[in-house]
């Protein structure tokens, strides 16, 4: 279809404010009578508290008020309740917060906190999740199910939540297999390093009102936490958001907000501030969990797979809350995008000693595509086929049944297309992989599928309003949150061409405020462009109707005879006598002077409907609402001397239907890859056996820099139009994360002949596994 | 954030050193900032004055002096590897220099800072030992000279007795032919620490009997480590497969890298010093 703003470029709406550094964020906020708060964080990490002893702090200059958890114990949570706001029975991770001081400065608060004593009873950690999940004597926190969990906690376990699939008859299958392929697959813990730290502001009003500022990619839900905390209505709540630094998923669940405001609350009339330090993100925000799973695949000769048994495991930390989630994320791509007759998949959420778990760009999915997409070029060489033929053998196509019981329609995408696009691109299968002795290096490559869905509830909800100013222009509010992803412009463009005016006329109000702005559930799951701009259409059509209503009178002619097109408002075949949204916007002026119609405003709104709760016992459900399929590979020169890789190119093909921005969405796929490569090159948070993170902060903590990003990028986008989607987009964010890290153990694999079954995989891993197969 | 200290500056040694004398502990020398800093916010240092030698005179600059180069400890890693003298002389020391930190790190961080800063892997440190650099080390009472070499006691701990600041660099320059290189690794190939650096400088390399080869690596030892048993067996030999043999195990029995360090396992750091002294048999 043929459209006037979408898919065309569009320079960025937040560009020139960030730019210039007028963009304000958290950090930027300073308010009269503003105190600083510092957390108190557990020096083990895992133990009874015992006591407390906060005299000499307490005595320090400028410290007004010391908050500890024991308080206000009380565990808070929507799924599960596992959340202390601060720890007051154990602690159950190194740098989990106990408290926090605050005063007039943070020096001061800094100065305080580090003479309050506290003595613990150590208890014994587990970190891992293999070893939490087959583990019963270290309990780590046993939560007793109540009717309204959610969750599925299991008694007597570190188990907090787990999911099922069952289609099919996995052993059977397996007796029907020629070949049967079990392969156990690790990930490493990581984080999400933005750029911008956590950070919060809250502030008590006299009248028992609270507010607060923070870094958020989730207001309304901090709205809705902090109500149910503290016992308020929600229009007692506000939750203002400026512009977020970087958000990732570790900016979507609440974590920083209630223990500002519990702070805040002991210093009614000041606000508090708290940004945390570097260190203090990794140790006191959230986690990409570390994860463990095995897979067990049946396949005939002919590479038809006929059967396949996942189980999975992923450390939640010392809270389930939203991590089980993730879980509920995971097991839907169980095993990646295929059609499988027989499948049997089990993930578990289980406690572990380290920080919770929360939502990381992909939410589960690059995780399982890691075991399912090295699986895949696994059983392809055990069976002596090529691995894209053993794909397209069973891929999941227009008529396939996906392993929750959907069919796929044309409208979901082309994942052949894709694929094709990809090989192609890597000239497939022409020199797949070898080493050059002379020059010290090997060469390889490789490539992965990827499909994902929204991962949110059944009725995660958008709303977005627009309002005609009397020149002519508009202001659009949404409750999404811009956190860098670009979603500010997007939405400009989708309500710019719903309206059929310019999008320079259209001003999308930056930041973010629940008093003011409409309802959004998250600004997670890649959902932004695909459920707010469902709701601005809506939106416009309301305007377009309060227009039509209005100008029906003016040309005495039927409402359906009105035409609103191009920011003109005509009779059908009269544009001669059009009028403009501008002598719409506040109501219409009629020749002797009285007025009609009023200022217009069109209110949208959008749920995904007919999404259902999977079945507890076999997963089966209508519970994704759109899947977006892609496929992705490397090039990549390893240096046998240091092991080092070098991406000399990166590859994604994604069927993300119509592009709104085809600049910002290039962008988004570039960066998911940079970001995917990064943790699956060098990202890992490393554990002391105490159960300390050693490397908290980016010292040693390393991500890639702009001298180990790929030398090339390759992103081609198929637009298959999606039916519940804006102008036919869907989602896009987070997939270019998904299937990096097996395309590229897979191009090493064809570079050394060396499996690798662990992220991330270091160049001291591929040094040593040069030496093991003493190849240079 | 910082936690509060008082902040002086002095712009003679003699001053600074009888305020550095009188505060012991509590008073921490500051030049380029780049190390103690992070330290102060890590709260590993927590000093109650900081003495601030950037004001005093004398410090700072490259000098020629007849067959000497004298380095001022207040000169910083960009000037250092930007320095024709240094460049000409002692390249190898500009390699090294040139890796520091990032170029705006190497804006601030000064070679005294990066010396006295006690880091095994400093990566000024491991190419001025090969050049067998001196240092002068100054107080109200005078100054005394000592070997670079001698310098080093232990990880963050320098020979600075009380009241001492460290004040110049020399480096007598060659009058022999020397050919030389600066190995580095780290964990990514932006802004990193080293996880293993290493100088190798070869005097008279066309004379097999006149060969001398000085060898020092960093960040396998408490201290950059000059590995003067294999200087010694290599010197004046000739660079055969045989010799390099022996060599390797020379070289592997003087290391003791630490075990769980973060920037790379024992394994990784032995490999890459064998890999590093093959240079000179493939190269010289």
């Amino acid at each position: 279809m043929e459209y006037k703003f979408i898919g065309k470029e569009f320079k960025r709406v937040d560009a020139l404010s960030k730019l210039t550094g007028r963009a304000r964020f958290l950090a930027d906020i300073i308010l009269p009578h503003m105190y600083y708060g510092i957390f108190l964080r557990a020096s083990i990490a895992h133990g009874e508290i015992l006591d407390i002893e906060t005299e000499d702090a307490k005595n320090v200059e400028g410290v007004k008020a010391i908050v500890l958890g024991r308080d206000f114990p009380h565990n808070y949570g929507h799924l599960i309740k596992d959340r202390p706001i601060f720890a007051f029975d154990k602690v159950r991770y190194y740098g989990e917060a106990i408290g926090g001081v605050i005063a007039k400065t943070e020096e001061a608060a800094r100065v305080a906190a580090d003479k309050v004593k506290v003595s613990y009873k150590p208890l014994p950690i587990i970190t891992h999740p293999k070893e939490s999940l087959n583990n019963k004597e270290v309990i780590i926190r046993e939560v007793s199910p109540t009717p309204d969990m959610v969750y599925r906690p299991v008694k007597g376990t570190n188990i907090f939540h787990y999911d099922v699939v069952k289609r099919g008859d996995v052993e059977k299958g397996f007796e029907e297999a020629d070949i049967i392929v079990e392969s156990e697959f690790n990930i490493a813990p990581i984080n999400h390093v933005q750029i911008e730290p956590h950070g919060a502001i809250a502030l008590w009003d006299e009248d028992g009102s609270l507010t607060v500022w923070s870094s958020t990619q989730a207001p309304f839900t901090v709205r809705y936490f902090l109500s149910d905390i503290f016992e308020l209505p929600l229009n007692k709540v506000r939750v203002i958001a400026y512009y977020v630094g970087g958000g990732f998923g570790g900016k979507s669940d609440v974590g920083i907000e209630p223990m500002v405001a519990l702070l805040a609350k002991s210093v009614p009339g000041h606000p508090v501030k708290v940004i945390l330090s570097r260190e203090e993100v990794f140790h006191g925000s959230f986690l990409r969990g570390n994860f463990w799973g095995r897979v067990k695949t049946g396949v005939k000769k002919d590479g038809k797979i006929v059967s396949e048994k996942v189980e999975f495991a992923m450390g939640g930390g010392g809270s389930g809350e939203f991590g089980g989630t993730v879980v509920d994320g995971a097991f839907k791509s169980a095993v990646g995008p295929y059609e499988i007759e027989n499948v049997h998949a089990v993930g578990y959420g289980v406690y572990t000693n380290l920080p919770p778990t929360g939502a990381f760009r992909g939410y589960g999915h690059p995780e399982t595509h890691w075991m399912i997409e090295r699986q895949r070029d696994i059983i392809a060489r055990k069976l002596g086929i090529d691995p894209v033929v053993l794909r397209k053998k069973n891929i999941l196509k227009p008529g396939s049944i996906n392993i929750i019981g959907q069919k796929i329609e044309e409208h979901n995408g082309n994942l052949e297309k894709c694929l094709d696009l990809v090989v192609e691109e890597l000239d497939w299968p022409n020199n797949i992989g070898h080493i050059d002795k002379k020059n010290k290096k090997a060469y390889g490559k490789g490539f992965a599928l990827l499909q994902k869905s929204p991962v949110m509830p059944t009725n995660a909800a958008s709303s977005a309003i627009l309002k005609l100013n009397d020149d002519g222009t508009v202001n659009l509010t949404v409750g999404t949150q811009e956190i860098g992803q670009g979603i500010d412009t997007a939405l400009t463009q989708i309500a710019a061409e719903a309206l059929g005016i310019s999008p320079e006329k259209i001003k999308l109000v930056p930041y973010r405020d629940t008093d003011l702005y409409p309802y959004e559930w998250q600004t997670v799951a890649s959902r932004g462009v695909w459920s707010v701009g469902n709701a601005i259409i809506m939106a416009a059509d309301e305007v377009k109707h309060k227009m039509r209503k209005v100008a029906k009178e003016i040309f005495s002619v039927d409402e359906e005879d009105i035409v609103v097109e191009d920011g003109l408002v005509f009779p059908q075949g009269e544009k001669e006598k059009a009028i403009t949204y501008k002598d719409l916007a506040i109501g219409y002026t009629l020749p002797e002077g009285s007025g009609i119609g009023g200022p217009i405003v069109g209110a949208g709104y959008f749920i995904p409907e007919g999404l259902v709760y999977p079945d507890p016992e076999t997963g089966q459900g209508n519970s994704a609402a759109e899947w977006t399929f892609g496929a992705q590979g490397v090039e990549i020169e390893v240096d046998l001397i240091t092991g080092k890789v070098k991406i000399l190119k990166a590859v994604t093909a994604i069927d993300a239907g119509t592009i709104i921005n085809p600049e910002n969405a290039r962008g988004q796929v570039v960066g998911a890859m940079a970001m995917a490569l990064s943790i699956a090159q060098r990202e890992a948070i490393v554990i002391s056996k105490e159960g300390k993170i050693r490397n908290d902060s980016l010292t040693d903590y390393k991500i890639s820099t702009i001298r180990d990003v790929p030398s090339e990028y390759k992103v081609f986008f198929v637009e298959t139009e999606e039916e519940t989607g804006p102008f036919g987009a869907r989602s896009l964010a987070e997939h270019g994360m998904v299937a990096m890290a097996p395309a590229l153990a897979n191009a090493l694999y064809n570079a050394l002949g060396v499996e690798f079954f662990k992220l991330p995989i270091t160049f001291e891993d591929i040094a040593l596994a040069i030496d093991e197969k003493k190849i240079v | 954030m910082l936690i509060p200290f008082e902040y002086i500056k002095f712009d003679s040694i003699k001053d600074a050193s009888v305020f550095l004398k009188e505060h012991g502990d509590d008073a921490h020398i500051l030049a380029g900032g780049t190390d103690v800093i992070v330290k102060i916010r890590a709260r590993k240092l927590k000093p109650k004055y900081l003495v601030d030698i950037k004001g005093i005179e004398g410090l700072k600059g490259i000098e020629k002096d007849r067959d000497k180069i004298v380095i001022g400890a207040l000169t910083t890693a960009n000037e250092v590897a930007k320095n024709t003298h240094i460049k000409e002389y002692f390249p190898v020391l500009k390699d090294g220099a040139w890796t520091l930190g990032d170029y705006e790190i190497r804006n601030r961080a000064t070679i005294g800072g990066n010396i006295c800063n006690g880091s095994p892997s400093a990566d000024t440190v491991i190419p001025l030992l090969v050049y067998d650099a001196k240092v002068i080390i100054a107080s109200d009472e005078g100054e005394r000279v000592e070997a670079l070499d001698k310098f080093f006691k232990g990880p963050g701990k320098v020979n600075l007795g009380p009241g001492e600041i460290l004040k110049n660099i020399i480096l007598n320059i060659p009058d022999y032919p020397v050919k030389g290189k600066f190995f580095r690794v780290s964990r990514v190939e932006g802004m990193d620490l080293a996880s293993l650096n290493m100088a190798i400088l070869v005097a008279n390399p066309d004379s097999i009997s006149d060969r001398k080869v000085r060898i020092s690596i960093g960040a396998v030892a408490p201290v950059p480590l000059r590995v003067y048993e294999l200087e010694e067996f290599l010197s004046g030999k000739e660079f055969t497969k045989e010799i390099f043999d022996k060599a390797k195990e020379i070289l592997l029995n003087n290391l003791n890298p630490r075990e769980g360090s973060l920037r790379a396992t024992p394994y990784y750091k032995k490999r890459m010093a064998v890999h590093y002294l093959s240079w000179l048999f493939e190269e010289i």
